[in-house]
Parts: C-alpha cells; sequence; structure tokens
C-alpha cells in the first residue's frame, strides 16, 4: 500500500514539475496593443515583458482548447485590461505557430475570435477557447 | 370613503418601498459603469503603490470596507456555474488578494451593484387611467390604483430590456350611470370597486408599455341597488410609465 502511494506521489510530481508552460504576450501584434495574443511561445522563464503572462495549455477535445493563466504571473495592468471585466476578448483569430500545434498534438491552429468567458480557478485564470 | 382608501394604500405602497431600498444596500457586488482611476492600497486603506491604473468599465469588484470618503475595493472574477456565497469565498486564498482604492465619489456616480440573476422580483404601483370594457363595448376614466407584484425578467441588462409580469389588487373607482345599471340610476353614481388585474409590462431604459387584463367588483350591496352590468366583467387597460421597483431573487 505504501510503495503504491509513493510511486503515486512520485508520477504526480513527475507530471506536475514536466507540465509545458508557455508564455503568453497580450495584445494584438505588431505593437501588442488591443485584445489578442501577440504571440504564444513555449517558455518557461518569468515573465520580463509587462503583457507576458505564463499559461499551461490542455487540449479539452477537437474543438476546445483550455488556457490557465497563472495569476502570479499577471501584473496589475494586465489584470485589469484583459480579466476583470470576466470576458476574455479575441478581436480577430489567432493562428497557432506550427511548433506549437506540434506540441499540443493539434491538427487545426486557429483561435477563433470571440468573447470567452473566464474562470477563476484558486492560482489561475481559465479560459476555454474555440479551435 | 373613497378618499380615505386611497390615502391608505398610498401609504402602504410607501411603507413597502422603503423596505425594498434597505434589501438593496446590502448588496457589495459592484461593476464599474464607466472607466475609473485607482491605486493599489492595503486592506486598511493605506496607498502602498502610486501608480495611477485604470479599471475599464464591466470590471467587477467587491467593496471590502468605506472610510468617510474612501472605498477599498478587490476585483473579482464570477465564474458563470459558481454561486456567490461566503461559503464558496472561503475557499479562496486571502493572502492573494489585491485590493485598491477609490472614492465614494467614484463608487456611486462610476460603478453600480451587479445582479445576481436575471429574475427579480417586483413590487409596485400601476395605474390604470383608462379601461375598455365588453359586452356592451364601453370605455371609462374609472381610475384604479393598487399593490402590483409579479417578476421581472431581465432580457438585455446592457439596453436595460425587461418584461415584467404581474399580478395586482387594488381599489378602484367606479362611475355608474343608467346605462350600466338598467336605469336603476339617473344621475351618474361614483361606486368604490374592488379590482383584481394580471398584466404584462415591457420596459426598454426608462419607457414602459403595459397592458393589463382585470375584473371589477362592487360591493354585494351596491350590486344589488345598481344592477352594475359589467360586475365582474373582463376588462383591457394599457398603461406607459409605471412606478415599479425590484429585488434580486439570488440575494
Amino acid at each position: 500500500m505504501k510503495t503504491t502511494l509513493s510511486i503515486l506521489i512520485v508520477l504526480s510530481a513527475w507530471i506536475f514539475v514536466n507540465e509545458i508552460q508557455y508564455k503568453v504576450s497580450l495584445g494584438k501584434s505588431p505593437d501588442c496593443s488591443g485584445f489578442n495574443f501577440c504571440s504564444l511561445t513555449k517558455d518557461n522563464s518569468l515573465p520580463k515583458k509587462e503583457n507576458e503572462v505564463l499559461a499551461f495549455i490542455n487540449v479539452n477535445d477537437e474543438k476546445h482548447i483550455e488556457f490557465s493563466f497563472i495569476k502570479r504571473s499577471i501584473s496589475d495592468q494586465i489584470f485589469l485590461k484583459y480579466f476583470s471585466t470576466g470576458t476574455f476578448i479575441l478581436d480577430e483569430d489567432f493562428i497557432i505557430s506550427p511548433e506549437i500545434s506540434e506540441a499540443l498534438k493539434i491538427d487545426r491552429n486557429k483561435l477563433k475570435l470571440g468573447k470567452y468567458q473566464i474562470s477563476d480557478s484558486y492560482d489561475k485564470y481559465v479560459v476555454v477557447f474555440t479551435y | 370613503m373613497l378618499h380615505k382608501w386611497l390615502v391608505l394604500l398610498l401609504f402602504f405602497l410607501i411603507a413597502t418601498k422603503g423596505f425594498n431600498q434597505t434589501t438593496n444596500d446590502k448588496n457589495r457586488l459592484y461593476e464599474f459603469l464607466v472607466e475609473c482611476p485607482i491605486y493599489k492600497c492595503n486592506i486598511i486603506g493605506k496607498i502602498i503603490d502610486t501608480t495611477l491604473l485604470i479599471a475599464p468599465p464591466k470590471s467587477k469588484f467587491m467593496l471590502v470596507d468605506m472610510k468617510q470618503d474612501q472605498c477599498i475595493i478587490r476585483f473579482t472574477v464570477l465564474n458563470k456555474k459558481k454561486s456567490i456565497s461566503n461559503k464558496s469565498f472561503s475557499l479562496e486564498d486571502y493572502t492573494t488578494y489585491t485590493y485598491y482604492s477609490i472614492t465614494k465619489a467614484q463608487l456611486d456616480f462610476k460603478a453600480s451593484t451587479v445582479k445576481k440573476s436575471d429574475i427579480d422580483l417586483v413590487v409596485g404601483t400601476v395605474i390604470t387611467p383608462i379601461k375598455l370594457r365588453y359586452n356592451p363595448f364601453d370605455f371609462s376614466k374609472d381610475i384604479s390604483i393598487g399593490t402590483t407584484f409579479g417578476v421581472k425578467y431581465t432580457l438585455n441588462q446592457e439596453k436595460q430590456a425587461a418584461v415584467d409580469c404581474l399580478i395586482g389588487v387594488g381599489i378602484s373607482s367606479v362611475s355608474v350611470d343608467s346605462f350600466a345599471t338598467h336605469g336603476r340610476t339617473i344621475k351618474n353614481v361614483d361606486l368604490l370597486a374592488f379590482t383584481s388585474s394580471i398584466g404584462i409590462v415591457l420596459e426598454l431604459g426608462n419607457a414602459q408599455v403595459g397592458v393589463f387584463l382585470g375584473f371589477d367588483f362592487i360591493s354585494n350591496e351596491n350590486k344589488i341597488k345598481y344592477d352594475w352590468i359589467y360586475q365582474g366583467k373582463p376588462w383591457v387597460s394599457f398603461g406607459i410609465g409605471f412606478s415599479m421597483f425590484s429585488f434580486n431573487l439570488k440575494k
């Protein structure tokens, strides 16, 4: 029993450590203004720019992809602009780069424009996008 | 006699209105209507960062504390399926909260309370100035006044569009004449009648349009005396501009 429990704990810790973090630059390229993703990269280093936030990404099904934005990586200005209304706005379709699409193992690479509900999940803000 | 009843009814309506306003004051969840300058502070209201931040319209916040002219707030993201209760808030880590300071004037003029449900209970006054009566057709200026209550369903909060389904009881002043009494009286006589009605009111901003269907009942004594032909028969009335006030169902 103890052995099984230990294996489960080690396995959970391994999964947690190895969960890929993504760095999301909020805003719309090229100047990162507006309401969209300026860039999306596979990077778990701490955000350096104010509009950068860290997120975990999970593919829920063939149509939905879940972004869990880590609260501690979100600056006050970014929270107020993008999260405080409870609605995350993508003002036009966002094209996911081939590298990220491959990492997420998804065929389609376009997040559809729209207004998405933000859910508060303890230390994360969760947004489920349609792709 | 009729005058006394009307005064008594108005007193009751004013008392009811006072009760509802007290209930509204308990709501601490707000939403900014326009952008608002805010400063980061601690929970006792001391400004800890003088950087000017701007809260966008529609951002939702809890009023944590109020000190003279200062309000301490914190922003909250509402989960659609999560009910707002003290139980759900206790699960959050309050040590991670960030507080902001705004003035009381900003709270009053730039924010409004957030409704937790699209359905409200409504209580109010409806005055139906003209009644259309049928069988035989007639129309009269028999004024009805009374308490109306029901439910209000908000169709669009931004456009302030809503539909109210109402039930009303009250009293009316009905004018009976020779025609309406089979000649039992020659001159016009004003009688007091009990009125019950149902109605639908459409609200769009400050405009309100409603249609009501109701029944008037004069007393048994007057019924025998005058044999009023519209006793218990339906009437239809249209109206604009009602005095309705509401309170949210999920408070």
